[in-house]
């Protein structure tokens, strides 16, 4: 695109310090909602709202103090704008363009609206720049990182926006935390890791409890719990509902698309419909950019880390066939296959072993749906994926749709209708334990499956499940009351993190909740032995005859003291 | 051996007041080396060394049991031992419970003295025992009776006004540190059931598991002073913050809160024994 200048040089361009960058919520029909606090730039654009084209809204303002330079300035929304743009980009794909005009337009309040998709992803290579028409070269595929705005002010002869011209580079916000950081606005579509095992359901007095053992720490947020009737229906009473789509929910609810926009998103981007699989490292570095940036970009400011999923680097090569870089993985390779000595042959034969025996193949997600990592938790799964060729990938790069879905087209039985495949469960059964004693946790396990249940409806994460308050990431146990005894539930544990991208922590759990016996209750049945209760027992039943000597004891007591007083009164009178 | 006995053996064995044992500084040599005023001669209303000694406060625990089945007369295990008692893989109570540790503290303002203060007193304990809850309704294929889920429990919180008289002149008078006590007085017991729903227990009847019952307490036991160990910095002790003496003791204690067998009324009280620590200022 060519500009073209229409004044002379007054002063000099704009720098970092002179722009202003505020973002805001948005409704369903586009309109502008709230400004984002700090949560929100952190914790907001999820999944859930890229799937939804929940729009950002952003107000960018050139502050017009004295006069400048009336040069191109363009907008561009992204992340790695600058590298992009000088087509060094890992991913090459540059950002969509939301304004392109000169200093003195900026001077006054700009207003964009724009995608969120668009925080994660670039333009394809064919697709025209302007943010309206371009098309996106991914979809809101599993991805992390700080996007936003950048503003390149052009201030040399070329007529395109060079790397050292961005003077905004996506991590500008107004916003201040109560801990003095700025926080850059955080795109997270990438599903949380499941950190909780060995899940356990029982029923109790009206209720149902579920326990976990919790001894890793991700980057869970927290947990809801789901129930259903044994018909997959909803349960009557329970249920979760949102004020607005633009309610913040400070880590404590999750999102999917269908909750948050039932009927449909509210707005599309046309999306690249073949793209290249993910890098493994896509998104989560927004640093290297231009002067402005305060930190980097890194997500890791507060607190939110990057996702583990994607950790794995150049070592997940190994996995797949080509090459393998990590001696660890290639010395126990080839103690069992001899020609997979080199690392640089890494045949297909290699890769299957490497998913048993190399730790940096283990998967950590779902086999039945996509997760961030390579592989997915059960070896025999992955190995009978990835073996076919049109599927390597999947142990190399990443666990896609693609991948989950040749998992379940009867290629993984853990993928058997019935279950999820995820990890720390058992395929096709549920358990439930009871404790035996009063003061130790030795206990049996006595199953009960959903076999012959209709269990999608409670797999869809419909917030018309949602049965339990928010359960803290660290608790490992959560107990759902206000049930009906001797009625069987399914239950469900979802995971989220602080964005509230879920993933189903649990496999669904069949429990039926029973009554107990109190004390007051065996008291009552074995001859009211604790009596009617209540602060004052001053019946009329009289006293019994075993305590009848107390009071005569009291009585007796009284009398000398009586008489001692007469006495002693009788002596001082004489 | 009589108490005249017991006395009078006490007294022969135990040193002199004025003749420290070999080694152990004077009073008058640590006054005279200290850096703090002990007020030479200073004595209190009724005589004793030392600042003025109004009140004790003590801290105790023990293993303690409300004797919840003490009117159960029918078979088996009452209702108590059914749900708290010690049990085997299936969930049946096959022993009496253990007894739960019970920490009391407790307050004494000493109004008179006679060869030892006698108090007026106050104190405050606290009991809770938990179990899982047993199943209404087990059917054959439940390996325990139990529930995994649901846990019942049964607190107590007793209150006491306590009448209290210390034999301290052997103390006082001839370091003998060792200080015989005894209480006695009514109990209050607020007691509370609250069931797998984690509400307070009713029953079929719809009496509620919570209330209080009256019964009396009884304490006997011996202090042991502790001034002893290091006569000098008990000294400052009680001068720097009046801390008279300090003490660790046992004691037997008999409790029996029944309503004083009035009415129906549950049963929560115990012999059993405290062990603890004790300040006197």
């Amino acid at each position: 695109m060519m500009l073209v200048q229409p004044q002379t040089a007054l002063a000099d361009p704009p720098t970092a310090d002179d722009f202003t960058i505020q973002y805001w919520t948005t409704e369903e029909d586009g309109s502008r909602g709230r400004q984002m606090t700090a949560n929100d730039l952190r914790g907001y654009v999820n999944k859930a709202r890229c799937e939804c084209g929940q729009a950002v809204s952003a107000r960018v303002r050139l502050q017009s103090s004295e006069a400048r330079d009336s040069v191109p300035v363009r907008t561009y929304i992204g992340n790695n704008c600058d590298t992009a743009e000088a087509g060094n980009n890992r991913q090459n794909f540059r950002c969509a363009l939301a304004i392109s005009d000169f200093t003195n337009t900026y001077t006054r309040n700009i207003d964009l609206e724009f995608n969120p998709l668009w925080l994660a992803t670039g333009v394809t290579p064919d697709s025209p720049r302007d943010i309206n028409t371009a098309e996106a070269r991914y979809g809101c595929d599993a991805q992390t990182g700080d996007g936003g705005i950048w503003i390149c002010v052009e201030n040399s002869d070329q007529t395109d926006c060079q790397v050292g011209e961005f003077v905004i580079s996506g991590t500008q916000t107004e916003i201040t935390d109560a801990d003095g950081n700025t926080p850059a606005l955080t795109f997270d579509f990438l599903a949380p890791t499941i950190n909780a095992t060995d899940f356990r359901a029982s029923g109790g007095d009206g209720s149902v409890v579920i326990k976990w053992d919790n001894s890793t720490t991700t980057d869970i947020q927290g947990y809801r719990a789901l129930c259903a009737n044994a018909d997959g229906t909803p349960v009557d009473g329970k249920g979760f509902s949102i004020s607005s789509v633009t309610a913040e929910n400070r880590g404590t609810v999750y999102y999917t698309a269908e909750n948050l926009c039932p009927d449909g998103p509210f707005d599309q981007v046309d999306v690249d419909p073949d793209p290249e699989p993910l890098p493994d490292d896509s998104g989560t570095d927004t640093d290297g950019g231009t002067g402005g940036d305060t930190d980097g970009g890194s997500t890791s400011a507060a607190g939110f880390g990057a996702e583990p999923g994607v950790a794995h680097g150049g070592n997940a090569d190994c996995c797949g066939p080509g090459t393998c870089g990590n001696s660890t993985c290639i010395a126990a390779v080839s103690a069992e296959l001899g020609e997979c000595e080199n690392g640089n042959e890494w045949s297909q034969a290699c890769a299957d072993l490497a998913l048993d025996y190399c730790e940096v193949c283990d998967g950590e997600g779902s086999c039945c749906a996509e997760n961030s990592t390579p592989s997915c938790f059960d070896s025999a799964c992955s190995v009978s994926v990835c073996e076919e060729e049109d599927f390597a990938y999947c142990c190399a790069g990443r666990w896609d749709a693609a991948c989950a879905n040749r998992a379940k087209d009867g290629v993984c039985d853990i993928c058997d209708a019935g279950t999820t495949g995820e990890p720390g469960m058992t395929s096709g059964t549920t358990t439930t334990t009871t404790t035996t004693t009063t003061d130790t946790d030795t206990g049996t396990d006595t199953g009960t499956d959903t076999d012959g249940l209709d269990i999608s409806g409670i797999q869809t994460l419909d917030w018309d499940y949602v049965c339990s308050d928010f359960i803290a990431a660290n608790a490992s146990s959560a107990r759902i009351d206000h049930l009906t005894n001797d009625l069987d539930y399914q239950v469900l544990l979802v995971a989220f993190d602080y964005a509230g991208n879920p993933v189903p922590a649990s496999e669904v759990f069949i429990a039926t909740p029973r009554e107990t016996t109190d004390l007051w209750e065996q008291c009552d049945a074995q001859g009211e032995i604790c009596g009617t209760g209540g602060f004052c027992s001053c019946t009329t039943d009289g006293p019994s005859r075993q305590d009848t000597g107390w009071l005569f004891l009291t009585g007796l007591l009284g009398l000398l003291a009586r008489r001692r007083r007469t006495a002693s009164r009788d002596g001082g009178q004489a | 051996m009589n108490p005249a006995g017991l006395l009078a053996a006490t007294l022969l064995t135990a040193p002199a007041a004025d003749a420290p044992p070999p080694g152990t500084p004077s009073d008058e040599a640590l006054e005279r080396q200290s850096t703090v005023s002990f007020g030479a001669g200073r004595k209190d209303k009724f005589g004793r060394p030392g600042s003025p000694q109004r009140f004790a406060v003590e801290i105790k625990m023990g293993p303690y049991l409300p004797d919840v089945d003490r009117k159960y007369t029918g078979s088996g295990f009452g209702p108590y031992t059914t749900l708290f008692g010690e049990t085997d893989g299936g969930g049946v109570a096959t022993e009496d419970p253990k007894k739960g540790l019970m920490p009391v503290i407790g307050f004494d303002w000493q109004f008179f003295y006679a060869a030892g203060p006698l108090g007026l007193g106050t104190q405050v304990a606290f009991f809770r025992d938990k179990a899982s809850a047993i199943l209404a309704n087990p059917t054959p294929e439940d390996t325990t009776i139990r529930s995994e889920a649901d846990s019942v429990t049964f607190t107590l919180l007793p209150v006491s006004a306590l009448i209290s008289y210390r034999f301290e002149l052997l103390a006082d008078r001839f370091k003998v540190p060792l200080v015989p006590y005894a209480k006695a007085g009514p109990t209050y017991a607020l007691y509370w059931a609250r069931d797998g729903r984690r509400n307070i227990a009713r029953d079929d009847d719809g009496d509620k598991g919570l209330g209080g019952v009256w019964g009396y307490t009884l304490n006997a036991g011996m202090m042991l002073r502790l001034d002893f160990i290091e006569r000098g910095t008990a000294k400052k002790l009680d001068q720097t913050t009046g801390i008279n003496h300090t003490y660790v003791f046992g004691e037997f204690s008999f409790n029996r809160l029944d309503n004083f067998g009035v009415g129906n009324s549950i049963s929560v009280g115990d012999a059993t024994w405290f062990a603890g620590l004790a300040i006197e200022f």
